[in-house]
């Protein structure tokens, strides 16, 4: 059996095989952010008529998700690797289904599924209709076709394929556990992490200051809306995604009631569709440049 | 006649469009209707009618599968039949002056491009017209497929629809390949930018390739499909797998709803078995038949006793290489599923149920109706008011302690992730804060039957009494609360499964005899709101009561029209207001009928005859009887049988043995009756007599119809 891939060089082998099918290979938002479609490179780029194929590792922040670094499947930080590709081509599954053969799956010893889940995220507005693919039962990869951003219907619909690179890493070097992950030769994946996950599990469920987070939320929103109002859609989308963040922590905390929970939410939504209304607005007046 | 075969090829369909598919019926499906429906519509006529102008399931077959949906119908004409088709044009006079033709009549010939030798004329009721007859000749087969296939899958209802492509077809996933067959011949056609051509595809890593298709024959087609490893037939991959599964463990804990799933799931079912450690045995059994059907859709194992073993069954799609790996990989994933669970479970239970009571103030709970602790206060005081209704002061504190903890569960760890757990983790965890073990069932029982139509006889195997009392006031107080603030369901819509709560609510009553008075209980949850309801009291008594009138024709499953609809109308007539008598009084007077409808008609002609006289005296009747004004030996016999016999009825009554009642009722007063409407008239002149004798009738027809039912509504009584 051939030595199974660390988990730089998975990163690597993804790179190699989505740069090949075309895609622009981009680097991580320098954000907080819970997920590879907050990304300005995916969010903003699903609107409107222009193609865009893009992949990308994202670093993710979901604090409610820490558990001390004592759990071996959850943290509050992981990583995504995020597709996009805008229009979703014909072959959208066997190019996808070719990316994990390109990383030494071999897909007629597995049962390889593509289990109905259809994703939303309504911080974002964004919904659309796809999967999660299962490998032997084990979900690895969120594949879904976009239908709406920032609760604007999209014109050209985007495939966007997120994969968990830690469960697909876990999986191929026979880890049972996600700081045991060998990242390259002799360091792991704890070594990297592990610290971090205490420190910040500790923060996100006891240390965070609400008071503080609670009042970064107000300035942020009104930041993102005086930006707005001056046509800065790229700067606004950035506290946007820090608004969505605060919550996060005080989500954590605590701090959000059942009732205001809701109205959290709805305010960032504002926010996003705002951005995403922006966004479309600034890049008609370029003439859509990237439109052939 | 030709066949014609149409696959869609998809990505991996959802299970509620495969549902959507089949539908509810057996035997054919929704879809087999619809194509049905098109291609034997009038103007489109391709298929022959069977005698009775019914759909043939026969004629037309339909299977999905995750990749693909398939339907064949047989025996198609080849073209449609021609069709003479009349136009009338302008009156005789406008068409006309003298013998030459008007503007009038040249402009209708040609827009129906038709010549002057076409002309005839139509006498109508409204004077003379022209007209001209034409045939159209019916169109092939082939030619007119095209337009109905692209309708046909452009129409198609699925729950949840998406958009892939330029032109914003929707369909449940995307399309990637048609086939459309008319014998040998390919239909051309092209949706969401893609054409139809003869080409399919097997199960996608089993059988990549594709596959020619030579002609529209369906038994060929199954053919090759399974040859490529897909098997086509939903219920021969259901089957499959329950014919396994019986195989590994007992069949009576066979989760059917997780069956379906599975067999939607997969093109070509392979079982396989895998284990847990034992250790997590000690959790609650729901909890890990939960973990395993919710995440990886893989089957719990019980043993011969039902107890839960550390096994389980997952269905994989299609046998592998590698299958040791492919089970140890699907253990793993349990493994991680129930450390989480454990997690959450030893979370919940630092801190005991009764203690977390206060979260229950941020859980709303409807509306404007306020938060969960509301209802619960609500609750803990309609317990009392219902078991004083029901003169079971013995049950009060258990009640109310059931109503305190009844929805704290909702706000633990595990019901947030595990949502249908809920009242499976109120139960455990009341036991382990020591609570009565009757009490923790009830909190279970509440969320029971999940299904309205489980039989009401088997209501008490899986409800106890605590329990379904406890069902009744929690449904009670969601119906009132829900009709006080203008929720009502409407039509098909029905949000807050109103119908449902209402149908189990009867069920409960139904299983178990409680007898109350439903006024007084719904009188009681209104006042209990304080003023949050924006309906009058009075108005939403009238309302719920017609609502649960409806809901116990439903759960009895009477129709309309037919003579056990009567009897119950006739019962609902005379009084509703406890509904377990209705059950009573209706099981009474049906078998009575079914036993002996002679006897049966008796007593319902003498509550209609006698009700005739009362109510062509209106409300005048009175119920005194004078005796010395009875003159006649014949009503002084009525009166008679009337002051000695009323008790025995009465008594019979009282019993609730209806049956007895009403044979009684027919027995002593029919013949009597009969002898005295024969030759004694009631509305004689002497106004003293008169009255008298209504009165008399009156009491008879009192006697029954007061407490039983009222028989005269029933229908053609000679």
């Amino acid at each position: 059996m051939p030595k199974s891939l660390s988990f730089q060089e998975l990163i690597q082998k993804l790179n190699h095989y989505w740069s090949q099918k075309g895609c622009l290979i981009l680097q991580p938002y320098d954000l907080e952010v819970g997920a590879g479609t907050f990304s300005p490179h995916t969010f903003l780029r699903a609107l409107g008529p222009e193609p865009w194929n893009a992949a990308y590792v994202e670093p993710s922040r979901r604090p409610t998700d820490g558990r001390y670094g004592e759990n071996p499947h959850r943290t509050q930080h992981y990583y995504q690797y995020q597709v996009i590709l805008k229009p979703a081509p014909q072959n959208s599954q066997e190019l996808y289904l070719d990316s994990l053969k390109a990383v030494g799956i071999d897909l007629l010893s597995h049962d390889v599924r593509f289990a109905e889940d259809d994703w939303e995220s309504p911080t974002l507005g964004a919904w659309g209709l796809g999967w999660e693919v299962w490998l032997d039962s084990l979900e690895i990869t969120q594949f879904t076709y976009f239908q709406q951003c920032g609760s604007i219907d999209l014109e050209v619909v985007s495939c966007e394929i997120t994969y968990g690179l830690e469960r697909i890493a876990m999986f191929l070097q026979n880890k049972e556990s996600i700081f045991d992950i060998e990242w390259t030769k002799g360091i792991t994946y704890g070594d990297v992490h592990l610290q971090g996950e205490k420190e910040f599990s500790k923060f996100n469920f006891d240390a965070s200051d609400a008071e503080l987070s609670r009042r970064l939320f107000e300035d942020f929103e009104r930041e993102a809306k005086r930006l707005l109002e001056q046509k800065l859609v790229l700067p606004a989308y950035d506290f946007c995604l820090k608004t969505s963040h605060v919550f996060n922590l005080l989500d954590a905390r605590g701090a959000v009631s059942v009732s205001e929970r809701p109205r959290y939410i709805a305010r960032v939504r504002a926010l996003a569709r705002a951005c995403a209304e922006g966004y479309l607005e600034s890049r008609k007046e370029q003439g859509f440049p990237l439109k052939k | 006649m030709s066949n014609l075969l149409v696959e869609i090829g998809t990505e991996e369909l959802p299970e509620t469009a495969l549902h959507q598919i089949y539908g509810e019926e057996k035997t054919y499906t929704e879809l087999g209707k619809r194509i049905y429906g098109i291609l034997s519509h009038e103007g489109n006529r391709l298929l022959p009618r069977n005698d009775n102008n019914k759909f043939d399931p026969k004629q037309i077959k339909v299977e999905a599968a995750p990749r693909r949906i398939a339907f064949f119908v047989a025996s198609l004409f080849e073209r449609q039949a021609d069709q003479t088709v009349e136009f009338v044009g302008p009156s005789y006079e406008k068409a006309y002056q003298g013998d030459s033709p008007t503007p009038a009549l040249l402009g209708f010939l040609k827009s129906k491009n038709a010549s002057f030798s076409e002309v005839t004329l139509k006498e109508t009721p409204k004077g003379r017209f022209v007209s001209i007859k034409k045939v159209e000749k019916g169109k092939s087969a082939d030619a007119v497929l095209p337009l109905i296939l692209k309708d046909f899958f452009a129409s198609l209802y699925f729950p949840k629809f998406m958009r892939w492509e330029s032109t914003g077809f929707r369909f449940p996933r995307p399309i990637r390949w048609m086939v459309a067959l008319l014998d040998s011949k390919v239909i051309p056609f092209e949706i969401a930018g893609m054409k139809s051509g003869r080409i399919t595809f097997g199960h996608r890593f089993l059988s990549p390739k594709p596959i020619r298709l030579e002609k529209a024959d369906w038994n060929l087609y199954l053919k090759a499909l399974h040859r490529a490893h897909v098997n086509l037939s939903f219920e021969a991959r259901k089957k499959i797998i329950r014919k396994s599964l019986e195989g590994r463990f007992h069949q009576k804990h066979l989760d059917e709803e997780l069956l379906k799933t599975t067999a939607h799931l997969v093109e070509e079912p392979f079982l396989i078995d895998g284990t847990f450690l034992k250790t997590y045995l000690d959790l609650p059994p729901e909890l890990l038949a939960s973990c395993m059907k919710k995440n990886q859709k893989i089957f719990a194992c019980y043993d011969a006793k039902g107890k839960l073993m550390s096994r389980f069954v997952a269905v994989l799609n299609g046998k592998r290489k590698g299958l040791s790996k492919i089970r140890v990989d699907y253990e793993n994933v349990l493994e991680s599923r129930l450390r989480d669970a454990r997690y959450f479970y030893d979370v919940d239970i630092k801190e005991p149920l009764p203690t977390k009571g206060g979260l229950l103030k941020q859980l709303v709970y409807l509306g404007k109706l306020g938060t969960m602790a509301d209802k619960t206060m609500r609750l803990e005081q309609l317990s009392s008011r219902l078991c004083h209704l029901l003169g079971r002061r013995d049950i009060q504190s258990d009640l109310k302690r059931v109503a305190t903890l009844s929805k704290i569960d909702l706000m633990t760890h595990l019901v947030y992730e595990f949502p249908d757990l809920q009242g499976v983790a109120g139960r455990e965890y009341a036991l382990e804060a020591g609570e009565k073990e009757t009490v923790a069932r009830a909190l279970e029982a509440q969320y029971l039957p999940r299904n309205l139509a489980e039989d009401y006889r088997e209501i008490k195997k899986i409800i106890s009494p605590l329990g379904a009392l406890f069902g009744l006031m929690d449904r009670l107080d969601h119906l009132v609360g829900a009709f006080g603030i203008g929720l009502d369901p409407t039509g098909s819509q029905d949000p807050y499964a109103l119908r449902r709560a209402c149908g189990i609510f009867v069920k409960l009553i139904r299983a178990y005899r409680f007898h109350f008075s439903l006024t007084d209980l719904v009188a009681a949850s209104f006042d209990l709101y304080g003023g949050k309801l924006e309906k009058n009291k009075k108005e939403l008594i009238a309302k719920l009561t017609e609502f649960f009138k409806e809901r116990v024709i439903f759960e009895i499953g009477v129709k309309a029209g037919t003579r056990d609809h009567e009897i119950l109308q006739s019962i609902f007539k005379t009084s509703f207001d406890d509904i377990a008598d209705v059950y009573e009084r209706h099981e009474h007077l049906t078998a009575f009928y079914e036993r002996d409808p002679e006897g049966f008609i008796k007593a319902a002609k003498v509550v209609e005859r006698t009700g005739n006289i009362v109510r062509a005296a209106n409300a005048a009747a009175s119920t005194e009887v004078n005796p010395e004004l009875l003159q006649e030996t014949l009503e002084r016999e009525l009166y008679r049988l009337l002051q000695e016999r009323s008790a025995e009825i009465q008594e019979a009554t009282v019993r609730r043995d209806y049956e007895k009642a009403t044979l009684l009722f027919g027995k002593i007063f029919y013949g009597p009756l009969n002898d005295f409407f024969n030759k004694v008239m009631v509305n004689v002149e002497d106004a003293q007599i008169r009255v008298n004798r209504q009165a008399l009738m009156n009491r008879i027809h009192h006697l029954y119809k007061e407490k039983i039912a009222d028989l005269s509504l029933l229908s053609k009584l000679e």
